[in-house]
């Protein structure tokens, strides 16, 4: 099946809902959802559908929608004029967008056409949603240029991208080590950090006196720099692991406690309201309402909570590990091998990276109601 | 006293305010069981108020409220509530909605019961094909349909409805007028409803007895009882001189409670040398 547009528009996705008017575009968008999308076509009356067996080419982005009975069977059977929602499995959260039928249009179209010589104008549009990466090559060739100009004597100081990469891949077994290391004091600090932040937090939130009991205790330790506990914890507890573990779920509990806390005060009237008619007891009303309302200000807390225990680990490594990303850190730096060195903050920083991901993730999957 | 049926639903000479300002001044009103009111006004004549009242999610500053003779203290499930809006909490579907009301008004049930009972309430709301759906992925009228098989699904003798049908489109008031109507109707005994709007039509077409509030303070400024027969098909109904009647009688009310209000408000300025 494949679809013939007199004029195809591309790049010009009309918004979602709008159905009628006189363009030429037939636009298929999707919208994230969990398990199903919500699609929204708009066409005009000159597009026509007619039956081909060769499915039409892949969009120019080489990802999208390519086959259009799959995403709307309708279309195929008519109504043009048509805007319909429908469950499809369209596979993860990540976010299909228009040009599904755009490139339909190129399979009609003079291969001239279809590849489009590139004017400024053209490229911000390929760019644009890569800003991120651009900025990323942008800093990694400003590094290299510095490391050209900068005195041969200070070389070993400042190493270049290139001498870096090979530090990183030399090291890369004893960084997935430190690592490994680094997870088995960081995955139970922070676990053990989420759930009593999460716990608290919600009963400090809903319970008037315990709110009374932390409030003022929270205002005033909650703002110490957890670094400062480093050194006593790691006096105080046997062993450099617990101690570890310990700062790390000092770091995180306070801005999870305190977004939990603050998540569960703000439930919405309305929804108190729904679940005391209900006859919610406490119990439920907290688990099935109290709770996911607050989880926007959890996860948010979450976040700072995961930021801040990657520093108090490292903060804690560089005391007295003998494994770890920090310890790889320190250990490289005082043995002045800075591409090691680099190589390690580079990685750690990547490590932090996929982690706070991976939370983003579940939030995004958490929050699937919220839009 | 004794010779009068107790009302179901009774408040009496209930006042109510947040901060200084009064919302309900020494009002009184009885429902009898089964009946079917509309309680109609302006905003800011604490309608909503009366609501939150009977639902026990307020409580009055002076005087009672009883439901079967007994004091409204707090909400409870022999009290079901459709607020205009938001009813349903948005990360459960429609049928795990409806499942918690369930639960806790039969908590005997097995869990397959539950579900069983929740799917059959939102057929009878015409809402068969959307079980699985979350609150966001359905129209507005579709979720009032939803809240109101929740409501029914607690069994509450007592329905409380808040400007139910107040955000929805022309087309879906209508049919769900006409379900609440034929919900009410088809179940025996019937349930007391109480429901709140500001819409003339749709209080007189429903409702066995017309409120009618006037502002600042709140107080019921007509009580009218709606002599039309039932059922009550829309069109002949409007045509009604009974509809038609109490239709000019109510916009009279409430037109004069609103002049008095501009009337006393000038006063009010005159004096203070506005």
């Amino acid at each position: 099946m494949s679809i013939g547009v007199k004029r195809p528009q591309v790049d010009h996705p009309l918004p979602l809902g709008e159905g009628r008017g006189e363009g030429t575009a037939l636009h298929v968008e999707s919208c994230r959802g969990r398990g199903y999308s919500t699609l929204v076509t708009s066409a005009s009356g000159s597009v026509e559908a007619s039956p081909s067996p060769s499915p039409p080419n892949p969009s120019p982005g080489g990802r999208g929608v390519t086959r259009l009975e799959d995403l709307c069977p309708r279309i195929a059977n008519g109504p043009l004029h048509t805007r319909w929602t429908r469950s499809t499995p369209m596979g993860d959260m990540s976010e299909v967008r228009a040009s599904g039928v755009a490139s339909m249009a190129f399979a009609d179209l003079p291969a001239s056409a279809a590849r489009p010589t590139l004017t400024p104008r053209r490229l911000t549009a390929r760019l644009s949603g890569k800003e991120g990466w651009c900025l990323l090559i942008g800093l990694v060739f400003l590094w290299q240029l510095v490391a050209w100009v900068v005195p041969a004597r200070n070389r070993f100081l400042f190493p270049s991208p290139l001498l870096t990469a090979q530090a990183l891949w030399a090291s890369l077994p004893e960084l997935g080590k430190g690592t490994f290391s680094s997870f088995i004091i960081l995955i139970p600090g922070y676990a053990a950090a989420v759930v009593a932040g999460v716990v608290l937090g919600i009963l400090a939130g809903t319970t008037r006196w315990l709110e009374r009991l932390t409030v003022p205790f929270t205002r005033v330790v909650a703002p110490v720099p957890p670094t400062v506990y480093v050194p006593y914890a790691i006096a105080l507890l046997p062993g450099f692991r617990s101690a570890a573990i310990a700062v790390v779920f000092i770091g995180a509990f306070w801005p999870i406690f305190v977004n939990a806390t603050a998540g569960a005060a703000s439930v919405p009237q309305r929804l108190r309201d729904n679940a005391r008619v209900l006859g919610l007891g406490k119990a439920e009303y907290l688990r099935r309402v109290v709770f996911p309302s607050s989880l926007t200000h959890i996860f948010s807390g979450m976040s700072v909570g995961l930021a801040m225990s990657f520093i108090m680990l490292t903060v804690a490594e560089l005391f007295g590990a003998n494994a770890g990303l920090g310890r790889f850190v320190q250990f490289y730096a005082d043995f002045a091998d800075y591409p090691r060195m680099v190589a390690g903050i580079l990685f750690t920083g990547a490590v932090t990276f996929v982690c706070m991901r991976a939370l983003d993730r579940v939030k995004r999957r958490a929050l699937f109601w919220q839009r | 006293m004794n010779s009068a049926p107790q009302p179901a639903l009774e408040l009496d000479s209930v006042s109510f305010g947040y901060g200084k300002g009064a919302v309900l001044a020494d009002l009184s009103l009885g429902l009898r069981e089964g009946e079917f009111v509309s309680l109609l006004g302006p905003s800011g004549s604490g309608k909503s108020t009366v609501l939150r009242l009977l639902a026990g999610l307020e409580i009055p500053q002076r005087g009672h409220i009883r439901h079967r003779g007994k004091p409204v203290t707090g909400p409870g499930i022999d009290r079901g509530v459709v607020f205009q809006d938001y009813s349903l909490f948005p990360w459960m579907t429609l049928t795990e909605n409806v499942v918690l009301a369930i639960g806790k008004a039969h908590p005997q049930l097995e869990r397959k019961e539950r579900r069983e009972l929740a799917e059959e309430y939102l057929e009878l709301v015409g809402l068969a094909d959307a079980h699985g759906k979350y609150p966001q992925e359905l129209s507005g009228g579709m979720c009032q349909r939803g809240a109101i098989a929740r409501a029914l699904a607690m069994g509450a003798p007592v329905l409380l409805m808040d400007e139910p049908f107040g955000a929805l489109d022309p087309v879906n008031r209508t049919r769900l007028q006409d379900l609440l109507l034929e919900v009410w109707n088809s179940s025996r005994p019937a349930r007391t409803i109480v429901f709140v709007t500001h819409d003339v039509d749709e209080a007189i077409l429903l409702a066995d007895r017309v409120v009618v509030l006037g502002a600042c303070p709140g107080r019921i400024i007509a009580d009218l009882d709606v002599p039309i027969p039932r059922p009550r098909p829309r069109r002949q109904t409007y045509l009604r001189p009974e509809f038609q009647g109490l239709r000019k009688a109510v916009t009279d009310y409430l037109q004069g409670d609103m002049l008095q209000r501009l009337s006393a408000a000038d006063t009010v300025a005159e004096a203070e040398g506005i």
